[in-house]
């Protein structure tokens, strides 16, 4: 069959924009980079402008004593110094750090008390119930904080209900109390976490083996046995990210406590945050206020750092 | 507010480019806030009652009343000086009240600041000290004298208030003048005159010992005596003046020219919040009380008593008509100095392309006219004391005025300003410290100490700078 002639062979030679099989030269690594900067360049543009810009413009005004609109004066690292010796902002720390628990341990045991029921008993109305829990986190701060200054005020629903059940003795102003303000300021951040991390919590509940319980259960564990030795372990890298996520949130509380307290009375609920704000805005300290913005920028970061090592070593 | 901690992990990148940016800082090498001191001591212009009205003017004005209440009257004025004045058109910029300093500061240190500012302290109080010792502000005193100014708001002395000496030593109360009030604001006890029948108290009290007699009558009749909010100042100053029964000596501490605040009369006045609060004078749950939560107590017939500024003089006229009363706490001599006085200063920037319009601006807000369209408005009790609806004004408006009158002339036991004005933090720290003495976490003693600690250290670095 000689007829037969293979036409595409005789064109072979010459296949139009065929490059030599040698010469496969990709584009040089810089190039392949500046494509891909570009692509990243009007990202990377707002982001050095809205983020990166300002953070560097606060760690320079952090090295002055500043009120916003006379010139300054550089005074090294006395701002620095201040964050750690100033007793207000020392007092701050420790309310944040008192908040912290109420934001971050309470919340976590409640939401892992609540998954473990809920994903081991088919409770009635499971839907409604996490919906519920989880309102908190969808309502506006400022709303969170409007309700619950209502609800606390001196003759707000809990102290009407305390009168009802015989306990006028404690009935007070709660959130105008030396005292009682600041633990009042806790328990609304537990009300707030708690929906958060129940369902974050039982999301991971429900990608623990069942057979793990089970085996449990063959080697005698009751349910208490079985909470402490399969769901804790076992939700150990979610319940680091609750942690993280309701640190940040703690530390960032400014909205709830400038709504409800203002920091008040006295200094009595001053937070980090609210701290932040004051120096800055009231008392026009912006080098100082800067400098404790820069401090807990770097605690956040390292705690985040430290619980992230350990929930990939886990 | 900058959320530092939003920004968890910076990518290498970032760090370069962080980096380079630093670089560029450092390369310009200016402090900040260096261009707001750039302008100060401003040459002052020849002053001028009249300007040209053919040229088209806009003249920019920065408030903090909002756009309702006085804000809305305020805007009214603006349209009635524009109808004065066909060429000038008015761009006005208005926040509310309490998130006010925060954008004046940066909008009046701008380099494109507005022609007209409102400030709202004077003093050593936030805001007026930085913008007065900075040079931000126009010296008013040739338009004081080009308009004739003088009189116009009692005794010359009042305006001291807005007097502030940058050249000697950042002195308030003497060198220029720069700036004009929006009202007269007299700390006042305003009583319902109902309540105080019902609690068998036949004359309104006037000396503190008289009005300590009451509020244990109206208690014993299960009258809230004293609607009280968590700030406290108003109250200290009423009492603290009546203990004094003269200026002199307050106004020497809160001027910074000497005198301490751990006198013997200031303590007493502590103590006597303390006393109150222990006999519970206050309505239950004072300590989480707003201002708005004590007003509306006493507005709604609540409460006998209410320490507050004669701004709330149109309102309780409105609740309480002929039954709504006035007076001034005083000692056993049955006088004391007036607490507050003149406020809230309209002020001229120093970088203003038409001073001569603006200062109009605040001749014609101060003037007899604009004083009556206040008054009536129910603004308060007007800077100027010349309008005549305000001399032939509502009882309650005589009754605070009779406050005034003895500073009409230059006699009487005079002024004492706003306490906050002694020093720019005191905005915040001093309703804190009386917040702690009134829950009896600090004694007066403590609490004296603690706030004269906070005055002298702010004269230190006065004298340092």
């Amino acid at each position: 069959m000689s007829m037969v002639r293979s036409t595409y062979r005789t064109e072979g030679g010459s296949v139009r924009g065929a490059a030599p099989a040698r010469a496969v030269v990709r584009p040089a690594r810089w190039r392949r980079n500046l494509v891909g900067w570009a692509y990243v360049a009007p990202a990377l543009a707002v982001f050095a402008i809205a983020i990166i810009g300002p953070m560097v413009y606060g760690v320079w005004v952090s090295f002055f004593e500043w009120d916003g609109i006379t010139a300054a004066k550089p005074v090294g690292l006395d701002n620095y110094a201040s964050v750690f010796t100033d007793p207000g902002i020392r007092a701050a720390l420790g309310h944040s750090l008192f908040l912290l628990v109420f934001y971050s341990v309470f919340p976590i045991s409640i939401g892992l008390v609540f998954a473990a029921v809920i994903a081991r008993q088919r409770l009635w109305m499971a839907p409604m119930w996490r919906t519920l829990l989880f309102l908190p986190q969808v309502l506006s701060i400022v709303v969170v904080g409007v309700a619950w200054q209502w609800i606390l005020a001196a003759d707000g629903p809990l102290n009407v209900a305390l009168r009802g059940v015989g306990l006028g003795g404690v009935t007070r102003s709660w959130l105008g109390d030396f005292t009682w303000a600041l633990p009042s300021e806790g328990a609304i951040g537990t009300w707030l976490m708690s929906g958060l991390c129940m369902v974050l919590l039982l999301a991971g509940a429900q990608t623990l083996d069942p057979q793990l319980y089970d085996a449990a259960a063959v080697d005698g564990a009751g349910p208490i046995r079985q909470f402490f030795h399969v769901t804790v372990p076992g939700l150990r890298n979610v319940i680091v990210v609750c942690l993280v996520l309701s640190a940040a949130v703690s530390l960032n509380n400014f909205g709830l406590i400038w709504v409800t307290t203002q920091g008040g009375p006295g200094d009595s609920t001053q937070v980090i945050s609210t701290a932040i704000y004051t120096r800055a805005f009231v008392r026009s300290q912006l080098g100082m206020a800067s400098a404790l913005a820069i401090v807990v920028f770097f605690v956040m970061v390292g705690l985040a750092a430290v619980l992230a090592r350990r929930s990939e070593d886990a | 507010m900058r959320h530092p901690h939003r920004a968890s992990r910076l990518p290498r990148a970032s760090f370069a480019l962080a980096a380079t940016s630093l670089a560029a800082l450092l390369l310009a090498a200016c402090s900040p806030g260096e261009g707001a001191e750039n302008s100060a001591k401003p040459t002052t212009p020849p002053a001028s009652t009249g300007f040209d009205t053919s040229e088209e003017v806009t003249l920019t004005i920065s408030d903090g009343w909002g756009t309702t209440g006085t804000g809305e009257l305020f805007g009214k004025i603006l349209d009635g000086f524009e109808d004065k004045y066909p060429n000038v058109t008015i761009k006005r910029d208005t926040t509310d009240y309490d998130s006010y300093s925060q954008s004046i500061n940066l909008k009046g240190s701008s380099p494109n600041p507005p022609d007209v500012m409102m400030l709202q302290t004077a003093g050593y109080g936030q805001g007026f000290y930085q913008f007065a010792r900075s040079g931000l502000l126009l010296p008013l005193d040739d338009y004081a004298d080009a308009y004739g100014w003088s009189g116009r708001f009692g005794a010359d002395s009042n305006l001291d208030v807005f007097r502030f000496d940058a050249d000697n030593g950042d002195q308030w109360g003497a060198g220029p003048l720069y700036g004009l009030p929006e009202q007269n604001a007299m700390i006042t006890v305003f009583y319902n005159a109902k309540l105080m029948k019902q609690a068998g108290i036949s004359e309104p009290p006037a000396t503190l010992e008289a009005f300590e007699d009451s509020l244990q009558k109206a208690k014993a009749a299960g009258i809230t005596p004293i609607a009280q909010d968590n700030i406290y100042t108003h109250l200290y100053m009423a009492i603290w003046n009546a203990i004094s029964g003269d200026g002199e000596p307050i106004n020497d501490w809160i001027y910074g020219r000497g005198g301490s605040f751990e006198s013997a009369e200031s303590q007493q006045a502590a103590a006597t919040i303390q006393d109150w609060q222990q006999a519970g004078y206050f309505q239950n749950g004072v300590s989480g009380a707003t201002a708005s939560d004590a007003a509306g107590l006493f507005l709604n017939g609540k409460a006998l008593y209410y320490v507050a500024g004669s701004w709330m003089t149109g309102a309780v006229d409105g609740t309480f008509g002929a039954d709504g009363g006035g007076f001034q706490l005083t000692g056993d001599s049955g006088t004391a100095p007036a607490g507050g006085g003149l406020t809230t200063p309209l002020t001229i920037s120093s970088k203003t392309e038409h001073p001569d319009v603006a200062a109009a601006f605040l001749d014609y807000f101060t003037s007899e006219e604009v004083s009556d369209q206040l008054y009536t408005g129910g603004w308060g009790i007007p800077g100027a004391l010349t309008s005549d609806s305000v001399a032939n004004g509502t009882d309650l408006t005589s009754q605070v005025l009779s406050i005034l009158m003895p500073i009409e002339s230059d006699g009487g036991a005079g002024t004492t300003p706003f306490l906050d004005w002694a020093a720019p933090t005191l905005t915040e720290q001093l309703p804190a410290a009386l917040q702690q003495l009134a829950a009896g976490k600090l004694s007066p003693a403590e609490f004296t100490a603690q706030i004269e600690g906070i005055t002298s250290d702010f004269a230190d670095e006065r004298s340092g700078s």
